[in-house]
């Protein structure tokens, strides 16, 4: 503790809030906070500096990293109390615009900023690393900062920054980015311009090592309401009846929707529009948003939420798509649970299987999968002179403006919709999420209100990766050239499309890989069922085929007596038979055996013969 | 006992949407002392394509990318972009914009042309922030004496550009097609650790190489791949959402666990380039192809361990423990019929440069 002078906290000033005073980023600082705050919230809330994230809540993330007396803290579980006469270390305090701290320099300049959003906890966890150990192994810098998650490095560029502002530091010096040795002039004019083929530094990478860069949830506006959703608990159910009365008398609520409140079109989807904003006579998976809340508080909102009374009718549900492909199964919607079929045919399969000396079978599940972008989605929604406009978290703007405009019934033009900084998407922030819920209340308010799910919600209710079950057959020659495949799939869409059916399209016209398959029948299915919502992820249902097809591949190299890597030389795609399973031909800029080569360079995969 | 393996894992990936019209769009402005505003509607979640877009602007009008500012989008600011999805955005919006900068570029030609009193404005080249007459090195006028005569002439420098890939829709019947502007192709070679006591599977490198057309940035083009390496380790080993009746259970990160520092591997990012007819400077697509492969190829690095086929994902300790107690591992050792494999692996490490 430092010699800072102030009440220290007591038990009896827990109940009552107390004046906190300690220094904060080298200046005294005096703040009252509430009973039993954490110290994130006092931070981002009471002081304003949002430098510091919120991504889970539950000091497992490490977003929130600060440093109280030099040491790590998670400050979404560390009671701001406890910082009474210490000095705490916060991403806004480490270095200024004009003199970054060698680490930021570094994050930068190795490229180890991306969304930026777990950036300040990083830069925090490695400032307590190096002011301990001025030359860390990259093993100890791993150890050091396991307990930060990064979604979007691979941490590869994180462990080198930290490494060369290491030396940066011993050195003693200020961080110089060091001149490019390429002595070529044409290049060398390139880099300096930052020209196409150029590794210049990303323009937002300075406000998100300063902290300064402002995510959805780092937004302020005077008045602003704050929201909450409830949620259907059952996977399916017939709504009878919503009771509103009991949370619109709480005090401190201004507002609650449901989807008697939406005067346009209530359902959404980028490809089919069966998803309702708010559910109105069904609700057809867990977490299906049924009425939303705005209040002047969370916690009110919070609290008002439950006072919601929704009566349902339990249905029953199916939660296998195979079961749910079948007539007896409970049937999600009119049109029956299987969203889409495509369907691929090209040559005579049957025939080529017959001629095949090597056929190889096989059945692979894959399971369900979170994006786990480390910010949850967030968002404002403030009413002014043209209509309202949201400040929140996006993949493309104007497809979630068409949706809220045809919600609202009005021009697109009176809905504008801006994309915030946003920490990590990866297809889980291409659909709408707070988007529908702020906007109605900030419409039927007149105010700012602002909504950001927990980690619990987000992980509940955001659309997921496909799992699929992946039927594969596939017929070569004795030499291991392949003759035919065939491929059937089965993809749990869960309770509604979203990019459902464009995964399965997708995974059929990637079945079988960067091969030239002269005979291939695909038929791909995305089946509605009761569970999570599946829809964009990176991949967007490539990473399932390929565990497949490159396992099968694999298995007809072990018939033949080949090595994988002969396998696939043998079977790629290359100009002479440049022709996909959809019939493109491509020999203009075909590349596979090019990365196959670079890839295998210096493994030795035997003789399998 | 610990087997070590390696294993391939292959993919191509088609950039776009899957045959249907995906355009974008975008505007470019020239200011009066040369420097540039680039309008599209593309979304950045960290990925990198705003930079990326000011790099291929800069290309265009040959400025410095520090001249060239890139708006954050929105609906009334940044023309429609389509979505940040497909992998689609720097070959998509990255011609877009290439073609609103041109469109300017061929505005401030023709206005140096009269500048400089040259009859075929064909003649001129853009290089270095001056507009000059091929050939005549001293018959130069500067960008920015361009754009102000243009501004003084009640002319302003102002492009669109909108760009659509080049598709044929799939036929309904037969799945045939010519569903992408172009393709990326990547190959990449995991090598594993399984402790067949306990079905632990430990990535120890993965080699990845990626046909990027064009590398726009290429240490932004590593991160993608290195990112990309990672959350497929998580798809292979550890990720899964566990519902039951619908209700999913995993919804914190104590219980849905991704990659720490400790978890990802010895990523080595290659870049190929082997550019495409239709992308800007002959860029692809990159934020997809790398989480495609990865997983596939520590499936096969498994196989390759321990000689049995994994077909249920994640390889979490526990499905691979059952897995080689079904094929007949006790106390880890592998049965007879599998000796030969593992034993031909072992020769193989130890014959192996990598």
């Amino acid at each position: 503790m430092t010699g800072l002078v102030g009440p220290g906290p007591r038990v009896d000033d827990l109940t009552a809030g107390i004046t906190l005073a300690f220094i904060l980023n080298g200046k005294p600082c005096s703040v009252a906070v509430e009973p039993g705050a954490v110290l994130l919230d006092v931070l981002r809330n009471d002081l304003g500096l949002t430098g510091t994230k919120r991504g889970c809540g539950e000091g497992e993330c490490g977003a929130c990293t600060v440093l109280v007396d030099g040491r790590v803290v998670n400050s979404c579980l560390y009671p701001a109390a406890k910082v009474a006469g210490c000095e705490v270390l916060t991403v806004e305090g480490l270095g200024s615009a004009t003199a970054l701290h060698p680490l930021q320099e570094a994050f930068l300049a190795q490229g180890a900023v991306q969304c930026g959003f777990c950036t300040p906890g990083m830069l925090l966890a490695a400032k307590a690393l190096l002011d301990e150990n001025s030359e860390p192994t990259e093993e100890q810098i791993r150890s050091a900062m396991s307990g930060n998650l990064c979604r979007c490095t691979g941490y590869t560029k994180i462990v080198a920054a930290v490494q060369a502002a290491a030396a940066v530091m011993r050195r003693g010096g200020l961080a110089a980015r060091e001149p490019d040795s390429d002595t070529d002039g044409e290049r060398a004019r390139y880099i300096a311009s930052g020209h196409v083929g150029a590794s210049v530094l990303r323009a937002d990478g300075p406000a998100k090592v300063m902290g300064a860069a402002k995510f959805a949830d780092d937004l302020h506006r005077e008045g602003m309401l704050h929201a909450k959703v409830l949620r259907s608990p059952h996977p399916h159910a017939l709504i009878l009846a919503i009771d509103c009365s009991a949370a619109i008398e709480l005090p401190g609520v201004e507002a609650i929707v449901t989807a008697a409140d939406i005067p346009g079109r209530n359902s959404f989807g980028i490809i089919v529009k069966d998803q309702p904003f708010l559910a109105t006579d069904k609700v057809r998976y867990v977490g299906e948003a049924v009425a939303a809340v705005a209040a002047r508080t969370t916690a009110i909102a919070e609290r008002a939420r439950h006072l919601i009374q929704v009566h349902y009718e339990p249905l029953p549900a199916v939660f296998d798509p195979r079961e749910a492909m079948g007539a007896e199964a409970p049937q999600l919607f009119e049109e029956g649970n299987v969203r889409a079929h495509r369907h691929i045919e090209r040559g005579d399969v049957d025939a080529a299987f017959a001629a095949a000396e090597i056929i190889v079978e096989e059945t692979f599940h894959t399971q369900l999968v979170e994006h786990a972008y480390i910010e949850p989605e967030a968002g404002i929604a403030v009413p002014d002179a043209n209509g309202v406009s949201l400040f929140v978290v996006s993949q493309g703007v104007h497809y979630q403006r068409s949706e809220l405009a045809a919600m609202l019934d009005w021009p697109a033009s009176r809905v504008r919709v801006v994309q915030t900084t946003v920490g990590g998407a990866f297809g889980g922030k291409i659909d709408l999420n707070v988007h529908p819920f702020i906007t109605l209340l900030a419409v039927k308010t007149g105010r700012p209100v602002k909504l950001v799910y927990t980690r619990e919600e987000s992980m509940t209710v955001s659309t997921k990766r496909h799992p699929f079950e992946i039927h594969v057959r596939l017929g070569a020659n004795a030499e291991g050239r392949f003759l035919a495949a065939e491929a059937r799939v089965i993809g749990d869409t869960g309770a509604y499309s979203s990019y459902g059916p464009a995964v399965l399209t997708r995974a059929a016209t990637h079945a079988l890989g960067p091969y030239y398959m002269p005979n291939a029948r695909v038929d791909t299915f995305a089946v509605h069922t009761n569970n999570p919502i599946a829809g964009a992820m990176r991949g967007f249902g490539v990473p399932q085929m390929a565990a497949a097809h490159e396992q099968m591949v694999d298995m007809v190299a072990e018939q033949a007596g080949l090595t994988p890597l002969e396998v696939r030389l043998r079977n790629g795609l290359e100009p002479d038979l440049a022709v996909t399973l959809t019939g493109h031909e491509i020999s203009s800029e075909l590349s596979y055996l090019e990365t196959l080569g670079a890839a295998t360079e210096g493994f030795d995969f035997g003789d399998r013969r | 006992m610990r087997l070590r393996g390696t294993g391939i894992g292959s993919a191509y990936f088609g950039i776009g949407n899957t045959g249907m019209a995906n355009p974008s769009s975008a505007f470019v402005e020239v200011h009066e002392d040369g420097s540039a505003s680039v309008s599209c509607g593309a979304a950045d979640m960290g990925q990198g394509a705003a930079t990326v877009l000011a790099q291929i602007v800069a290309t265009a009008l040959d400025v410095p990318v520090d001249r060239v500012a890139v708006a954050g989008t929105d609906t009334m600011a940044t023309p429609n972009a389509g979505v940040s999805s497909a992998s689609r955005q720097t070959y998509v919006s990255g011609n877009a914009c290439l073609l609103a900068a041109e469109q300017v570029r061929d505005f401030m030609l023709r206005e140096a042309a009269t500048l400089l009193a040259c009859d075929s404005p064909e003649q001129l080249i853009l290089e270095n922030g001056f507009v000059q007459i091929a050939g005549e090195p001293e018959a130069r006028v500067s960008l920015r004496e361009v754009a102000s005569s243009c501004r003084a002439r009640g002319r302003l420098l102002v492009g669109s550009g909108t760009f659509n890939p080049d598709t044929v829709a799939l036929d309904p019947e037969t799945g045939q097609g010519e569903p992408y502007g172009t393709y990326a192709f990547a190959a990449h070679v995991a090598e594993v650790d399984v402790d067949t006591e306990t079905g632990e599977v430990t990535v120890l490198r993965v080699r990845a190489a990626h046909d990027v057309g064009r590398a726009i940035n290429p240490q932004s083009a590593e991160g993608q791949i290195e990112g990309g390496v990672a959350m497929g380790c998580g798809y292979a080993t550890m990720e899964e959402v566990v519902v039951e009746s619908g209700h999913v259970l995993t919804k914190t990160f104590v219980e849905y666990s991704i990659p720490t520092f400790l978890d990802v591997p010895r990523i080595e990012p290659i870049l190929i380039e082997e550019p495409a007819s239709s992308g800007p400077y002959g860029a692809k697509g990159l934020g997809e192809p790398p989480v495609c492969c990865t997983p596939a190829a520590i499936l096969n690095a498994v196989f390759d361990a321990t000689g049995v086929r994994m077909t249920r994902l994640p390889l979490s300790a526990e499905n691979v423990y059952l897995a080689l107690q079904a094929a007949g591992y006790r106390d880890g050792q592998p049965p007879d019929g599998l000796l030969a494999h593992v034993q031909r692996r072992a020769t193989a490490v130890q014959g192996s440069k990598g």
